[in-house]
């Protein structure tokens, strides 16, 4: 009973470790921003209903396993389209206006690229490149095998790498 | 390459750092490997949307507590048949299926019977409890402190302690135990004890006792334990087992720090009054004590 989600420390350290993670993954599976963050909600009022019901260990994997069900069941599946920051490569101010414009349309066709990735490879490589989570954590995160992640992560970089032709 | 193995999931390997851009750039040529890396290089500038943590937590706090109060103010009057039922059920629940508790407080003695006529009294700041429902099919008591028992023949009898398991088939007897400590009185039939899977049997007459890791045993010749009338009796008791008793009849504290509590005493104090008490126990000892309201501290002379 010590580590009860009950208890509105434990259950507020879930949340600390959780929440982002939780919303990443929701955003970057399902493209909707705002459902993601009503369903993070959503699932985090639900843990506080069902705290007696969830034991510690399990209150991660509850929370990722009801969102994911809420956005299948609920809403519905847009494009994910991720901000690029806008910072040139080098602040030596060498780059030719033509240059400029071939990296905007290099980044564009990146920015698509990322949002046309399958469903489960996507989530995956940006979790890992974004987010800097290591594979054994996705793994974690997701229940996958670790061996599962790096290979979504390898077809994933396959992808983007025929997607992107030779510009 | 240096092996096959490389060849799985390269791409991933070559992301996670377990491959270098050396390795790499001789498996695939360098063409492909300035394409890749310049991905890898781009991939850094995109970013998740900022997320709010501390706003959202806020809410979620807002929305469960908001819940919460609506239940107490919006309670259809059904709802409160329905959580009698409730109630009455748990109630109905804990009393078939939850042990039964005894208790006694300082300086408190109680006596009852259960079901199948066995007599059971407890010593001061005691507890017992056993499961009614199972009862009838095996009759095990949980036991903190000291009790004597009058058993009923009938199924096997078992009073589990800390220490040790006591078991009887009818009998009269005494069990007191603590920390590290157990002692059996046997007063009537025979009476088994198993500490750590070692079995001993005490037959009519005999006490067993185990203190710190020693073992004793020795005769009697009353044929109830002395308590039940009022005083206390040790033989060969190491003196904190006697302070904790002294402790429990007359609610005091008695600091002996300053004194070796392992001592071995073969004493006896009455129950009834506390100066006759501490001098019948700490006078033959030669040391000092000082009352101060429920404090009693020990000296050496």
């Amino acid at each position: 009973m010590t580590n009860s989600v009950c208890k509105p420390a434990v259950y507020e350290s879930l949340y600390n470790k959780h929440a982002k993670d939780l919303r990443n993954y929701l955003y970057y599976k399902f493209g909707n921003l705002e459902s993601a963050e009503d369903i993070v909600q959503e699932s985090f009022i639900k843990l506080w209903q069902k705290c007696a019901d969830v034991v510690l260990e399990k209150a991660k994997s509850f929370l990722f396993t009801i969102s994911t069900n809420m956005f299948l069941n609920e809403k519905n599946h847009e494009k994910v389209v991720l901000r690029y920051k806008k910072i040139p490569q080098s602040d030596t101010n060498i780059e030719t206006p033509e240059f400029i414009l071939l990296e905007k349309e290099y980044m564009d066709k990146l920015q698509t690229t990322l949002s046309n990735l399958p469903d489960g490879q996507r989530e995956v490589f940006l979790l890992n490149r974004i987010e800097k989570k290591t594979y054994k954590e996705i793994a974690e995160l997701l229940n996958l095998s670790v061996k599962a992640v790096e290979k979504r992560m390898h077809n994933a970089l396959k992808y983007v790498r025929e997607k992107i032709g030779n510009i | 390459m240096k092996d096959n193995n490389m060849n799985n999931n390269y791409l991933a390997k070559w992301l996670n750092n377990e491959i270098t851009d050396k390795e790499f750039k001789s498996l695939i040529g360098s063409a492909e490997f300035e394409a890749y890396n310049k991905i890898k290089i781009n991939l850094e500038k995109f970013e998740a949307p900022k997320f709010d943590s501390e706003a959202m937590l806020k809410r979620i706090k807002s929305k469960t507590k908001s819940q919460e109060t609506k239940i107490i103010r919006l309670v259809p009057s059904w709802v409160f048949s329905a959580a009698a039922s409730v109630a009455l059920l748990l109630v109905a629940y804990l009393f078939v299926f939850s042990d039964t508790t005894l208790s006694t407080s300082y300086g408190q003695h109680t006596a009852f019977n259960l079901e199948d006529g066995t007599y059971i009294r407890l010593n001061a700041k005691s507890t017992l409890s056993y499961n009614k429902r199972s009862w009838a099919k095996s009759r095990v008591i949980n036991l903190i402190g000291e009790a004597y028992f009058e058993v009923t023949h009938g199924t096997t009898f078992i009073v589990k302690t800390n220490m040790g398991i006591v078991k009887v088939l009818g009998t009269h007897f005494n069990v007191k135990t603590n920390k590290n400590y157990l002692k059996v009185v046997c007063f009537e039939g025979k009476v088994e004890v198993v500490i750590n899977g070692k079995r001993t049997i005490l037959t009519k007459g005999n006490a067993f006792q185990f203190a710190k890791d020693t073992m004793s045993k020795w005769h009697i010749l009353k044929n109830k334990p002395s308590w039940v009338n009022g005083i206390n009796t040790y033989q060969n008791t190491p003196l904190f087992i006697i302070i904790n008793d002294l402790e429990s009849q007359f609610k005091i504290d008695i600091d002996a720090s300053n004194i070796d509590k392992n001592l071995l005493l073969t004493a006896s104090f009455d129950n009834n009054n506390i100066d006759i008490a501490l001098k019948s126990i700490f006078v033959p000892l030669n040391f000092n004590y000082n009352i101060k309201k429920n404090k009693v501290l020990l000296s050496k002379k």
